[in-house]
């Protein structure tokens, strides 16, 4: 049903009110009731297995969950990933060849890596994956021998928004929240990054472009930065809190009505809390070795992306957020060389590295989804360093990386589902040709990584992979 | 007779099978809330992606716009532009009411308090054509507001941003947010007019950042 907003109402004249142009107006003056009325009780019925119940498990948080923080990078555009990571087929054992890939003949060289992880190695005295060059750049071996890998074999959409291969709704309702902050996202969409939602709609990201955005959401700026005394803004924060919370009541006509008034409620007295707290603990440069892997300090520019990423990285493992996406653009990076991919692929190492060498500096486990849009396809070459031509969704792949600061974390593979001589992602595999599939087996391999997986249907609900399925994709043991 | 009866029961079944189309296509069987956002044909997956409510939420421009146009201010000041620019991220995308969280709702307040003070400082020097602040001297410090003069802007506010009355439970809030206001304040303080003008703002962005007033 269409919203009418225009509606013409003859008699609001009459009321003494102003002209009524809104929803809630009309629905006041009784324009609207039937929409009201049968409408939304149905739609409400829906959402409380969906937006809202994603939400309804952060009740009101006001310390870290206990959930591991997810961290999701995703590289916008279609990256070389499964070029750097070396898929196997369906018996653990390379492909015929590689030549489409970038990667020459079947005489390639594997770098073994993360507990077993398959990269591509050296020839000529260079690593040839540069996403690893770049993580060993920065992770140092007791981080690397702290982390497990796992690359997923799965098509995806070329240069594309539109892969549903995000799970930040998934996450939050299963539990994970932020003491301080929603989820992070550094694009103004839907889940914050270059994707879309698997199955469930996440709550909205705080879009960070400036560390400011952080300190500006934990508290007030302008004129009542300047013109209220800190007792005076906790006071305003209450008074806010107070009328939000009554002026929601009306919700509880509706069936997830209870669950939106919490959501109000919540959001009004964690409000007050921030405001009380102030901005002190969520910048990363009062750390000074965190300062030193993001290479930021107290004068380094707020809105750079390192500064950017740094934060929302600390504030992510601190679980002072929720989950967290970062997007880093330039991966549609098929410029007929190889140059411009080495470069892109080595700064997304480089990220990853900092983002595991950040965990070990702060002792936190953390879950690292790795996603892009497509892939890219070499001329058939036995050239191991042939150049990018074009997109290849078809070979595409996503990867896990898991840090906890005891251990290495023991998974059963390293690898989900498979590629074929075709060298492309096997679409036989349950998850193979899916991208939100495969997102609910990266999903399921969280809840295993938080020794929840009997969560797993509860929080995906009529959608979720079956058992079988299940039994193939969770390679976290 | 039986003419007139078949008449009557003509347009009896008439009425029923319009009101059964209006029921029909018009409320009840409204298209699909659940559609697939896969990218390509054999993906499964799927999204709720509706919030058919009678109430949804305002992003950052209609936020910006809503609090402009009810008190009355046709452009907004380079002040109030500068706090939008670094506070819209914090709104929501879409204008779903499950999208509310503690920074949105801080943001708004914090972009209210920027516009609420252009406000004041507009009606401060309108003297007796103010449309919010008439009985408010502002010539003077908190400590002589009264209970009267207090009363009248909370209405006006009510009325111009809720477009409805105060409720009790609200006006509680707010006797109660002046008395705490008033505690905050040195004795000094409490004749200083900046404290007026800034209590009057405060008062402003409650009334613009509140639930009923992010929500249409």
């Amino acid at each position: 049903m269409k919203k009418n907003k225009s509606q013409e109402i003859p008699s609001w004249a009459k009321t003494g009110h102003s002209k009524p142009v809104t929803r809630r107006e009309l629905l006041a003056h009784g324009i609207i009731p039937f929409a009201g009325t049968l409408f939304a009780p149905q739609m409400m019925q829906l959402l409380l297995s969906s937006t809202a119940s994603a939400q309804s498990a952060a009740k009101c948080a006001t310390s870290a969950s206990s959930f591991a923080p997810f961290i999701h990078l995703n590289l916008s555009g279609g990256a070389a990933m499964s070029s750097n990571f070396v898929p196997m087929n369906s018996s653990g054992a390379p492909l015929a060849s590689y030549n489409k890939m970038g990667l020459g003949n079947n005489q390639l060289p594997i770098e073994r890596e993360f507990g077993g992880g398959t990269f591509a190695g050296t020839e000529n005295g260079a690593l040839l994956s540069k996403m690893l060059e770049g993580i060993r750049s920065i992770a140092d071996a007791d981080t690397v021998s702290r982390t497990s890998f796992i690359g997923v074999c799965v098509r995806s959409r070329d240069d594309s928004s539109e892969n549903a291969s995000n799970i930040f709704g998934l996450v939050v309702k299963a539990g994970l929240n932020g003491s301080h902050l929603p989820n992070l996202g550094t694009r103004s969409s839907s889940t914050g990054v270059n994707d879309m939602p698997a199955v469930l709609l996440p709550p909205t990201p705080l879009v960070v472009r400036s560390f400011r955005d952080i300190t500006n959401s934990l508290g007030y700026s302008a004129a009542i930065g300047t013109q209220l005394n800190e007792a005076q803004k906790v006071k305003l924060a209450n008074l806010v809190s107070g009328l939000s919370q009554q002026q929601s009541r009306k919700l509880a006509s509706f069936a997830a009505g209870e669950q939106l008034q919490k959501l109000v409620e919540c959001a009004g007295i964690k409000n007050k809390a921030l405001v009380e707290e102030g901005t002190g603990a969520v910048n990363p440069v009062l750390n000074a070795t965190v300062g030193t892997i993001w290479q930021i300090n107290n004068n380094s520019n707020q809105g750079s992306n390192d500064y950017v990423f740094g934060s929302m990285v600390y504030n992510a493992l601190q679980g002072f957020a929720g989950a967290t996406g970062l997007e880093m653009g330039g991966y549609d990076y098929h410029d007929n060389s190889r140059n411009t991919g080495n470069t892109r692929d080595r700064n997304a190492g480089v990220t990853i590295g900092r983002i595991l060498q950040t965990a070990k500096t702060l002792q936190k486990p953390v879950f690292l989804y790795v996603t892009s849009d497509g892939a890219v396809n070499s001329p058939e070459s036995d050239s191991r360093t042939a150049p990018w031509t074009s997109d290849r969704g078809s070979a595409g792949a996503s990867y896990i990386f898991m840090y906890t600061p005891t251990s290495r974390p023991a998974v059963s593979a390293n690898q989900i589902g498979h590629f074929t001589d075709a060298q492309v992602a096997d679409d036989k595999f349950p998850i193979g040709n899916d991208p939100s599939r495969a997102a609910q087996a990266v999903f399921a391999n969280y809840l295993q990584f938080n020794k929840r997986i009997g969560d797993f249907s509860r929080v995906v609900g009529r959608n979720a992979l079956d058992a079988s399925v299940l039994s193939q994709v969770i390679k976290v043991a | 007779m039986i003419t007139k009866n078949k008449r009557l029961m003509m347009q009896f079944a008439i009425l029923i099978v319009v009101g059964s189309l209006l029921s029909v296509f018009g409320f009840n069987c409204s298209p699909s809330k659940m559609y697939s956002l896969g990218s390509s044909s054999n993906e499964s997956s799927s999204v709720s992606k509706s919030e058919d409510l009678p109430y949804a939420l305002l992003n950052a421009d209609q936020a910006l716009s809503s609090m402009l146009n009810v008190t009355g201010q046709s452009v907004s000041s380079t002040a109030v532009r500068n706090e939008f620019n670094i506070r819209n991220s914090a709104f929501a995308v879409n204008s779903y009411l499950s999208s509310i969280n503690a920074p949105m709702l801080l943001s708004a307040t914090s972009l209210a308090g920027e516009v609420c003070n252009s406000l004041v400082t507009t009606e401060r020097a309108a003297g007796a054509t103010r449309a919010f602040f008439m009985g408010v001297n502002f010539a003077t410090g908190p400590s002589t507001i009264t209970q009267g003069s207090y009363d009248a802007v909370l209405n006006k506010f009510s009325q111009k941003v809720w477009a409805r009355s105060l409720l009790d439970n609200e006006a509680k809030l707010f006797a109660d947010y002046r008395t705490d206001y008033l505690a905050t304040l040195t004795s000094a303080e409490q004749g200083q007019t900046a404290k007026t003008s800034a209590f009057y703002m405060s008062v402003c962005s409650a009334f613009l950042s509140s639930f009923d007033a992010l929500i249409f």
